[in-house]
């Protein structure tokens, strides 16, 4: 698990201890080589709360200058390593892609550790694909209640984070998205909060127990998935080992008979031709919930399969595909003309046609003596209500503008907010139409937006022509005040 | 040729350096250098003398894991060289001890108290600098966690005590599996008073772990601190580095063995001697060794000093102005032997190796099998 040769001599250089040695410490991820086995998310925040450090702290002022020590120079801030770190309870930190790669890196660098690809999905890089982290951390309470028995502090496993994973296969109950729950409790101060897995972020409490949500328990079909997930991740250190050659030949093997690959797409749920081209290209790679999809149907253990064994996993019996087969049925024109034909009377746009039909505009733009209308009378329907958008913009600075007058004040933004029930958001068409008007009024001080270029010359013209009926009831108050002159 | 120290069983315990420095370089390499290269090499050198080999074999004696041994005094008198053969020896003690070491693991850290002319001793600096020789990064970010009612929660960072910044160096002593916490220049510490209450938090930096040793490093004024607590005392040990005495009256045909080897080192000086003019150092071997105290540091230390003057003259001859400028007066002098004379009264019975084996009824623990069916 440990780099001796590579650590030491990336660290020989660090002041402070007369021994050179890595930064953070080096605690290997929990759970290595199970399927419990801890992501490499869980893992950051664990060292960080070991060093009794904020994991911003540790991302934002140690891993920069790790990833520089190891020849990775940032150009920007975007560039470092560490930017946008916890964003989707760090999804791209535990995946299968780049990112992970870039990070398993840093963090093997940092704490001397070998191995932690194991804490993500990079060994399934070159064998599978698809979107397979899930974007939020999800939790088993029972499993952090059993973390909490034993004495240990509980972590996130990385089986929680794959998406096909829906429930513990172990307490056999659903995953739950960590809530806080405990109402009218003034949730800890930020600098009273820790990020750690398996930890409350809001309140603190250990293991979640103060969740919202009880977890339901989970179908067969679900823990049969959880369990296949929990064992391909046992087995990543030799799934990766094998390479995406032995799966493709397995499942060759598997359809060696005529007709069995569409026999076996069909009842797997995927297209015939991906399924050919899969078997047939090298470079192709498989979506992971494909895989379980075809174990499901076959009764074949996953874990199993991608190491090139036929396995029966006799759990799976009677289980049926995940993904649905997409289904094309013909296009009922009649249907299509009648609905064109209707939205001239209700004012419905092509776009809403085509969503209650579930067919494309090509579709629909085949009927051209009905698209047309239907399009051009949403064109003038959409031009009219940006009129009127405009018309009420301007009449509502023209009204504010005209109260700030009687009152003797000026003509600002800082007055037009306070200006009671007409104050208007400094990002609203109305702010704007304020420093156009202003503009047009003659205050020196003011700037023209940069969007008033987009407004449109009628808009323009508009604006200037409200400008014009203001200008005697504001007549000097525009000019700038002496102290401002000087 | 007298860099590396050899122990009794010929292994290295100070390993020669590793970069090209300017150790590697022989002397005949060394004339045809300028003033400042020369007597940087000078400096350098470490000379390896009886004393300075038994006090490492003890010293790695003490730190063999086995033994309950937990704080170590490296007790000398001042100028002998201790942060020297601390410096040479810490790493072979590192390779050691923890052969097979983790990246993160720093087997030996070393500090040296502060002596910043603070009214008390502040814990706080010394466990900042411990933890910083442990590795520890970002202290000042560090903020401490509580576990209450089943909910973690942080404190906050400028809330952190003594106390908080304790447990963070205990993390991370015991993390970093630390095997040796050095203090250099110990003595400071002594100057705040309050020396039980010091030493039990000493000895309790030592108990953080099992296999973690504490090593004091200091003059004479450290050993009351060690003898006269029973509870440390049992689980202490005193290494004295010994000067070398001259006898009463020395004779050139026949000298000591400590005359002896002082007179060894100081051929070894003559062999080095950085400029083309040598100075008779083994014909004046009583003065240089009187005006030394016997101490090779001292003796080291005042001879750079004369290198230096003589490297500035014309010619760079040997001149008996340098010789004055270069030798301790005598007053000082004095004052530095009344001190030494002291401590090692002081420490007399009381180091490592100085077991009272004078008691008759201890001859029989050394009678071999054979005699003892004799008798």
């Amino acid at each position: 698990m440990h780099d001796l040769e590579g650590a030491s001599t990336l660290w020989r250089e660090v002041e402070g201890p007369l021994v050179p040695a890595t930064p953070l410490y080096g605690i290997p991820p929990r759970g290595v080589g199970t399927g419990e086995v801890e992501s490499l998310f869980s893992h950051l925040l664990f060292l960080s709360f070991e060093q009794r450090l904020a994991p911003r702290q540790v991302v934002s002022h140690l891993l920069p200058g790790v990833e520089e020590k190891l020849g990775v120079l940032a150009t920007s801030p975007r560039h470092q390593v560490g930017w946008a770190w916890d964003k989707h309870a760090g999804k791209e930190m535990v995946g299968m892609h780049q990112s992970a790669a870039r990070w398993v890196r840093v963090m093997e660098a940092a704490t001397g550790l070998t191995e932690l690809r194991f804490s993500t999905l990079l060994p399934l890089e070159l064998l599978t694909t698809g979107n397979l982290i899930t974007s939020e951390e999800r939790v088993c309470i029972d499993c952090l209640a059993a973390d909490k028995a034993e004495g240990k502090t509980p972590y996130g496993r990385l089986l929680w984070r794959l998406g096909p994973v829906t429930c513990c296969p172990l307490h056999r109950r659903r995953l739950l998205v960590p809530l806080c729950g405990r109402n009218g409790r003034v949730a800890a101060a930020d600098y009273g909060r820790i990020k750690l897995s398996g930890v409350c972020g809001s309140c603190g409490s250990i293991g979640h127990g103060c969740s919202k949500n009880e977890p339901q328990e989970a179908g067969p079909d679900e823990v049969w998935r959880a369990e296949q997930c929990l064992r391909v991740l046992a087995a990543l250190p030799s799934v990766e080992k094998a390479g995406p050659a032995p799966v493709r030949a397995a499942v060759r093997a598997l359809c060696s008979e005529r007709g069995a690959v569409s026999s076996l797409a069909f009842r797997a749920g995927a297209p015939k031709s991906v399924l050919t081209q899969w078997l047939k290209h090298e470079a192709w790679r498989l979506n992971f919930e494909q895989l379980l999809d075809i174990c499901a149907v076959e009764e074949l253990d996953l874990a199993e399969l991608m190491q090139g064994r036929l396995v029966a996993s006799p759990c799976a019996a009677g289980l049926s595909p995940s993904r649905v087969r997409r289904r094309r049925d013909p296009v009922d024109h009649e249907a299509i003309r009648s609905a064109l034909t209707q939205a001239l009377t209700e004012d419905l746009s092509v776009t809403d046609v085509a969503k209650a039909l579930r067919v494309d505009l090509a579709t629909l733009a085949k009927h051209r003596d009905l698209y047309v209308p239907v399009r051009e009378a949403t064109t003038r329907r959409n031009a009219a209500a940006e009129e009127a958008r405009h018309l009420s913009a301007i009449q509502k600075v023209e009204v504010m503008a005209s109260n700030l007058a009687k009152r003797g004040k000026r003509l600002t933004h800082r007055n037009a907010l306070r200006e009671g029930s007409n104050r208007f958001a400094p990002s609203s068409v109305e702010s704007v139409v304020l420093s156009v008007m202003r503009c047009a009024l003659g205050g020196r001080k003011a700037k023209g937006p940069v969007v008033a270029a987009r407004l449109g010359p009628r808009y323009l013209q508009r604006i200037s022509e409200a400008a014009g009926r203001l200008k005697p009831e504001i007549g000097e108050a525009q000019i700038p005040l002496p102290l401002q002159e000087v | 040729m007298n860099t590396n120290i050899l122990t009794p069983g010929g292994e290295a315990a100070i390993p020669a350096p590793t970069q090209a420095g300017p150790q590697r370089l022989t002397r005949a390499m060394v004339l045809s250098r300028p003033a400042e290269e020369r007597l940087s090499w000078f400096t350098s050198i470490t000379y390896v003398h009886p004393n300075l080999l038994q006090t490492v074999a003890h010293l790695q004696e003490l730190m063999e894991p086995g033994n309950d041994i937990k704080v170590i005094a490296l007790i000398g008198p001042t100028g002998i060289g201790k942060t020297t053969l601390i410096d040479k020896c810490l790493h072979s003690l590192v390779q050691r001890f923890a052969p097979v070491r983790l990246p993160h693991e720093v087997p030996v850290a070393m500090v040296a108290a502060p002596a910043n002319g603070e009214r008390s001793l502040s814990w706080r600096t010394i466990y900042r600098r411990m933890q910083t020789a442990c590795g520890g990064v970002l202290l000042d970010q560090q903020r401490k966690a509580e576990v209450t009612n089943d909910e973690l929660t942080a404190v906050r960072a400028d809330r952190i005590g003594l106390a908080q910044r304790r447990e963070f160096l205990e993390a991370e002593v015991r993390h970093r599996r630390v095997r040796l916490l050095g203090i250099d220049e110990s003595h400071h510490l002594l100057r705040f008073g309050a020396s039980d209450a010091m030493m039990d938090t000493l000895k309790s930096l030592a108990d953080i772990q099992a296999e973690t040793k504490l090593m004091l490093v200091g003059t004479y004024q450290i050993a009351p601190l060690l003898t006269t607590y029973g509870q440390l005392a049992r689980r202490s040990a005193i290494l004295h580095y010994r000067r070398y005495h001259l006898s009463d009256q020395p004779k050139d045909d026949s000298p000591t063995a400590d005359e002896a080897a002082f007179r060894e080192v100081l051929k070894k000086v003559e062999e080095d001697w950085p400029c083309e003019d040598v100075p008779q150092f083994q014909a004046a071997w009583k003065f240089v060794m009187r005006a030394s105290l016997g101490s090779v540091g001292l003796m080291k230390m005042q001879m750079n000093q004369l290198a230096s003057l003589q490297m500035k003259q014309k010619r760079e001859r040997v001149r008996k102005q340098d010789g004055l400028r270069a030798f301790k007066p005598p007053k000082m002098l004095n004052q530095i032997e009344t001190e030494m004379v002291d401590g090692e009264e002081s420490l007399r019975g009381a180091c490592y190796g100085e077991a009272d084996l004078d008691d008759p009824d201890s001859a029989a623990l050394w009678k071999t099998t054979q005699e003892k069916r004799r008798a």
